[in-house]
This record gives structure tokens, sequence and C-alpha cells, in this order.
């Protein structure tokens, strides 16, 4: 199999930092230096709008608030410090409606700045619900705040448990459970607990930044009831790995152990263990990886200016019962194509994979690779068989 | 006789080691004075902090403590805690109560337990402060006008001058 380019899109002044797929609609928001965030249509590849004013540094992350209809409603993390919220009424869009990007009816509007942190915030994420959003910063700390009502939301919790710049956040799919990957090499686990969020497990095994985390849908082939959602890391140390947690949490048992302290609240630990490295491709960092929902591949891109789909060589499902206790088996995973260059010379900043909606799509099932770089240029990939 | 000419024969010996002793005993007392400084300095920082957090912590309580007839007519106020002398969002509350629990009785010894203690204590501490801070709009010492969203919060610099403060979906 090799990746095709489908389309690229006209590149914009600045580098683009991220991309991030609608939960439902066929769209895609892009975060650019140039301090302006996009949407773009995945029917046409067209621009749809630039929203833009809302910042004074460049837009590293935005995200699109999962659960909604008949509004959208997007966050923007930006190199200002500070959170924007932004909404938009939709008309019903259903695929046939959302032609020709040039009629724009509605505005986005600027609802809210959340500012708190004290330095450039490099990631934003809504949890699954839709409920809870999770920002993180090069001040070390990790936020987790609630819309309350309309346009107001409070902040929950400010973490400090990384002791360097957090890159990235991310939510399970199904549990309300946070992830945040730092340059201090460490991915941290954080849950509720009874009166405050704590830090319910530290994944140490990668020697170097981890740039992104991201846990695995449910609705992925590879995806097993009995060990949840895994979690995927990418690093600069030019490996991605899989993570799976060993036991489930809250677990009675676990909970008594510890004696109660009131710096620590109750003990809520969680026990995850590296079940995969994926077979080593890149060269330079590995920026950002994504795990489809449709497929159960694994894609990756980074510095090298490549971008790489791996795919899980299934394997048995043997356990290796160790101790009464259950381990979740080790797996597998071949390259399945790889392409250099994606971006010209330079560096590929974000993949993601996203339902394929033009006019090309093959059924509901087919997929597209979303992919962005520092030429400015948002392009889009198929999978083809040679 | 020859024991009185016996130490010429270790002359560079002997003037070696009594270098050696007294840069040893020079450099001991010198590291001590600086250890302690050193120490009383990052001591005093960080006790410095927690007492901040600690005075902040009691206004805050203090700020709590409603009687009934306050309590009602503050429930006819605006939504907003910006302004009001009390805080009655319950969360808050919730919180504030928990800092001070929290800052009871840092220890005061020098061990590694005590020291990780103290350190652990800041940190939870401060990320509890920055919460309240938000919550109850007190950033940089000034209250918004405007409780909750923000929206004309300075965000304007002169290269927005002619867009206006809320974004619009131009293409």
């Amino acid at each position: 199999m090799r990746l095709q380019k489908v389309t690229s899109l006209p590149p914009q002044a600045e580098r683009v930092w991220q991309v991030s797929i609608h939960p439902t609609l066929p769209l895609v928001a892009t975060a650019s230096s140039d301090k302006t965030a996009r949407v773009i249509s995945m029917q046409t590849y067209n621009s749809l709008s630039i929203i833009e004013g809302g910042h004074k540094r460049s837009i590293r992350s935005v995200a699109w608030k999962p659960g909604l209809t008949g509004e959208s409603v997007l966050c923007t993390g930006s190199f200002d410090a500070t959170i924007g919220i932004w909404r938009r009424y939709e008309h019903d869009l259903d695929a046939s409606n959302s032609q020709g990007g040039d009629e724009e009816e509605e505005e986005w509007r600027f609802a809210l700045v959340l500012d708190g942190h004290e330095s450039e915030v490099k990631s934003v994420a809504w949890s699954a619900g839709g409920n809870f959003l999770a920002t993180c910063s090069r001040d070390k700390t990790v936020w987790i705040w609630e819309e309350i009502d309309e346009d107001n939301f409070e902040t929950l919790e400010v973490m400090q448990e990384h002791t360097q710049d957090v890159k990235c956040v991310t939510w399970h799919p199904e549990e309300v459970l946070l992830a945040s990957s730092s340059y201090d090499n460490t991915i941290r686990l954080y849950r509720e607990g009874s009166e405050d969020w704590v830090c319910c497990s530290l994944l140490e095994g990668h020697l170097a930044t981890v740039w992104t985390v991201e846990f695995e849908k449910p609705a992925s082939p590879g995806y097993r009831e009995e060990w949840g959602s895994r979690l995927v890391s990418s690093s600069d140390d030019l490996s991605v790995k899989v993570w799976t947690r060993v036991s489930r949490s809250g677990s009675t048992a676990e909970a008594r152990k510890a004696p109660p302290s009131i710096l620590r609240g109750e003990s809520i630990e969680e026990n995850w263990i590296e079940t995969s490295t994926l077979p080593r491709v890149h060269t330079r960092a590995i920026y950002k990886v994504s795990w489809s929902s449709k497929s159960g591949r694994i894609v990756s891109c980074g510095g090298d200016g490549r971008i790489v789909v791996y795919e899980e060589v299934s394997a048995p499902d043997t356990e290796m019962v160790e101790n009464d206790e259950r381990k979740p088996p080790k797996t597998e995973w071949r390259v399945v194509a790889e392409i250099e260059g994606a971006h010209s010379v330079f560096e590929v900043n974000c993949v993601q994979w996203s339902k394929r909606w033009d006019k090309d799509a093959k059924g509901e099932n087919d997929e597209v690779i979303v992919s962005c770089g520092d030429d400015g240029v948002v392009s889009v990939w198929e999978l083809a068989s040679s | 006789m020859a024991d009185i000419f016996d130490p010429l024969l270790s002359l560079e010996e002997d003037y070696y080691q009594e270098g050696y002793a007294h840069g040893l005993s020079d450099g001991e007392k010198a590291g001590r004075i600086e250890g302690r400084v050193f120490g009383l300095e990052k001591g005093f920082e960080k006790f410095l902090e927690l007492g901040k957090l600690q005075g902040r912590c009691s206004v805050w309580k203090a700020r709590i403590k409603s009687s009934d007839a306050l309590a009602t007519t503050s429930a006819t106020a605006s939504h907003g805690t910006t302004g009001n002398f009390q805080i009655t969002n319950p969360r808050a509350q919730r919180q504030i109560e928990s800092l001070a629990l929290l800052l009871i009785h840092p220890p005061f010894k020098n061990d590694e337990q005590s020291v990780e203690e103290v350190e652990e204590t800041l940190k939870r501490g401060k990320g509890k402060g920055k919460v309240l801070v938000n919550m109850l709009n007190e950033k940089d010492e000034q209250s918004d006008g405007k409780a909750g969203s923000a929206v004309a919060s300075g965000e304007e610099s002169i290269e927005d001058a002619g867009r206006g403060a809320r974004g619009a979906g131009r293409k």
C-alpha cells in the first residue's frame, strides 16, 4: 500500500500547527502561526471561514467541542497564554446541503477568553462528553475547566505534576480520564477524586520529550473490552509506544493499601504498562500520532518530513498469566505505507485520520489522513494499494 | 646528630600537609557558612510563599462567613462575585476550605521528608490559589467590571483596530 495525495490546500502565509477533525460534521479546523484558525470543508476542501482577531500570537491548538447539535464550538489555544472559545450557529448541515464554501452565512463569534496560564498554551482538549476542557502549557501546568453556564467557564483544577513544559493533553473516549505528556519524558494520567483531580498514573519509558498522546477509540478493530482503550504516544526519542492498563482503577484492594493523607487523597492508582513499540522509521522527532477508529491503523508524522502508517499484526489473543494477574498481551505492529517529503523540505506538525466525505469516498468506512506542516499547507492523503 | 636534620628531607611533604590542613579547615568553615546562607535564603523564599498563601486564604475564608441577613440580600445581586465582599459560590467555598486544610502546620524541620512535604504543599497550594483567583476574578489584583466572560478584556492590539473585538467569520 502507499500514501497518495488527494489534494493540498493553497499554502497559508505561515506554518500550520494543528488540524482538528469535527466529531460529526465534514469540517476540519486548522491552527496557524498567523494567529488565525480556519475552518475547511472536508467535502470540497475549500476554506469556509477564517477565525481571527482573538489572539495576539500564534494559535497552537484547536479543538471542536463534541456532542453538540445545531451549534459548533471551537476552542483555540494560543502562544499568548490565552484560550479562546468561539461559537457558530449551524443551519442544518447534512451532506447535500453544504456545497460550495462561497456562501458564508454564519459568523464565528468570539465568545470568551480564558486566561490563567503563565506562558504558551500547547494543547487544548475537550472531554468525550464535552463537559470538561483541558489545557496545558509551557508553564508546566495542566488546567481543567468546566462550562457551568453559557460562556461561563470555571477553573476546576490547576495541576502541576510535570516538571517541564507540557506538550499535549487528551481525554479518554469513555471514562473521565485525562492524559498529558511532557518535555520531562513522562506521561501522566489524571482522574477526578472525591475532592480534587489527582494524578493516578505515571508512565515512564520514553527517553525524550513525549510530543503526543492519544487514546484508542472503542470503535477501532484492535480494541479489546477487557483492557479498555489503549494509549499511543510519540516522542523525540524516535519511537511510538502503545500502553495498556493492567488493572482497572478504583479497586478497593488498592485503595486500602496506602494510608490516607491530606496531600495524597485517596489512592486511585492505575497501573499501565508498555505493550508495544512500533517499528522505528522516523529519523527525527515524531510530532503527532493518530489512531484510526475505522481501521485501527496508526499514522505518525515528524520532523523528518515523513508520514508513516502502521498496522497491528493480529496476534492470537494470548495473555501472559503471571502471579494470578492477567497481563495485557504485547502486540506487534508493521509499517504499511510511508512517504517522505510529505511537505517538501518542511516538518510535518500534525496528522489526523478523518472519515472521507469527498466525492471519491468509497462508503461509510473510507478514511483519509489530513496533515499540515511548516510550509503552511494542509494536505489530504489516501491509502492506495500499490 | 642526624635527627636534627631529618625534617629537612621531608620539607616539601610537610609544607604540603600544612597547606592542605589549612585549606581543609578554611574550606569547611566557608562551606558551612555558604550552606547556611543558602539554606536560609531558600527556606525564607519557600515559607514566604506559604505565608502569603495562608494570608490570602484567611482573607478568603473570612469572606465566606455570612450572616443570614446578608445572604438573602446577596441572593438578589448579580451572579458575578466581583465587587461582592462575600464569596457565595459553593465551589469556591469548598476550594478555600481545602486550601486552608492543606496549609495547616507545614513542617519546619529540615529533613528529607519534611522538605518534600513542604514542596508538595506549596505546589498544590499554588495550584488551588490559581483556581481560586480565576474563580473569584482576582487576576492582576483588579476585578473586572464583567463577571465571567471577558470579551473586551484588553484583547485589542493595534493590529486589530479595524476589526472589532468580536472575531468575525469573513473569508
